[in-house]
């Protein structure tokens, strides 16, 4: 539940969620699920020439199995802290 | 059909896709008067809009022969799309996973990129769609469509496989370096305040130079 966790702090901030397709989305974290499903608003295409079709949709559900990568804001992140985290969770503690 | 859009040719009396009670499937809302768009082809319909608790059902008004089912796995994604330069009215639009993303570049001689002919609407053809648009009349339901759609997704995780991620926790940078997982010393600073004060009191490097008689012309 680790990331679930982790992502609840970041409703609200600027994310980009880098789909297993190769589509990046850019937009603000609405909200997350225990699926890691992911639900963006002000949404836009980051690289509009694979998927022009999507340009500035405005509210976007994204499949949590679909997703590759969440990019997330500098400053929304302590390394330190999530890198205990994750030690933590990896080692079951 | 996990994956993919598949053809629906079947109905039931009321005009409602046969659902499968066996995996919980029921209708969870209907939406008359949306049209469909998959991919590139034209806008089809007016039909009607089924979503169920497992599928999303389109079936035209005029043909009870046609209809599309795409299940919520196969929906990677939906959004609300209200940019007239995409599309000129406000639609749902979806990403379907076809499973068939590394097929499509292998033995495709005609085609640089995959364009699948949905005039016909073949089932073969279906199966390569992977962007769709619903396309309402009265655009002022979308925003409960969408919500829609979000929990019937829900209701669809996909099943519990073993995570592939656990064996590959990253520690740290050594790690990522190849340097094995711990290779970084544990504490850094005891060791180096010793080597510190070691170098800065007795560094050799710092040492007087050893003057050698030499001719100094």
């Amino acid at each position: 539940m680790l990331f679930f966790s982790y992502f609840k702090e970041l409703v609200g901030k600027e994310v980009i969620v880098e789909l297993k397709n190769d589509l990046a989305i850019k937009g603000i974290l609405h909200s997350v699920d225990q699926y890691l499903n992911i639900k963006l608003e002000n949404t836009q295409v980051v690289d509009d020439t694979k998927y022009p079709h999507m340009l500035s949709v405005k509210n976007c559900f994204i499949r949590g199995s679909v997703v590759r990568y969440v990019q997330l804001p500098p400053d929304g992140v302590d390394v330190d802290i999530l890198h205990d985290a994750t030690r933590r969770e990896a080692r079951g503690g | 059909m996990a994956l993919g859009l598949s053809l629906v040719t079947e109905r039931t009396e009321a005009g409602a896709p046969v659902v499968d009670a066996e995996s919980d499937e029921s209708i969870a809302h209907i939406q008359p008067d949306v049209s469909i768009v998959l991919g590139e082809g034209p806008a089809e319909g007016p039909g009607t809009l089924y979503v169920t608790t497992r599928r999303l059902v389109w079936f035209s008004n005029d043909d009870v022969h046609k209809g599309y089912a795409v299940t919520f796995i196969a929906l990677t994604m939906h959004a609300i799309s209200r940019d007239v330069e995409a599309y000129p009215e406000p639609c749902i639009y979806t990403q379907i996973e076809t499973g068939k993303e590394d097929d499509e570049f292998e033995e495709d001689d005609d085609a640089e990129e995959p364009l699948p002919a949905e005039i016909n609407g073949s089932v073969s053809d279906l199966s390569l769609v992977e962007e769709m648009r619903l396309v309402p009349k009265d655009p002022s339901v979308l925003d409960h469509l969408f919500q829609v759609l979000c929990d019937c997704a829900l209701l669809n995780p996909d099943a519990e496989v073993d995570q592939e991620g656990e064996a590959d926790w990253i520690f740290d940078e050594d790690e990522v370096l190849g340097n094995g997982i711990g290779a970084k010393h544990e504490n850094n600073n005891v060791d180096l305040n010793v080597d510190l004060a070691e170098l800065l009191h007795h560094d050799p490097r710092f040492e007087d130079a050893e003057e050698e008689d030499s001719d100094s012309k």
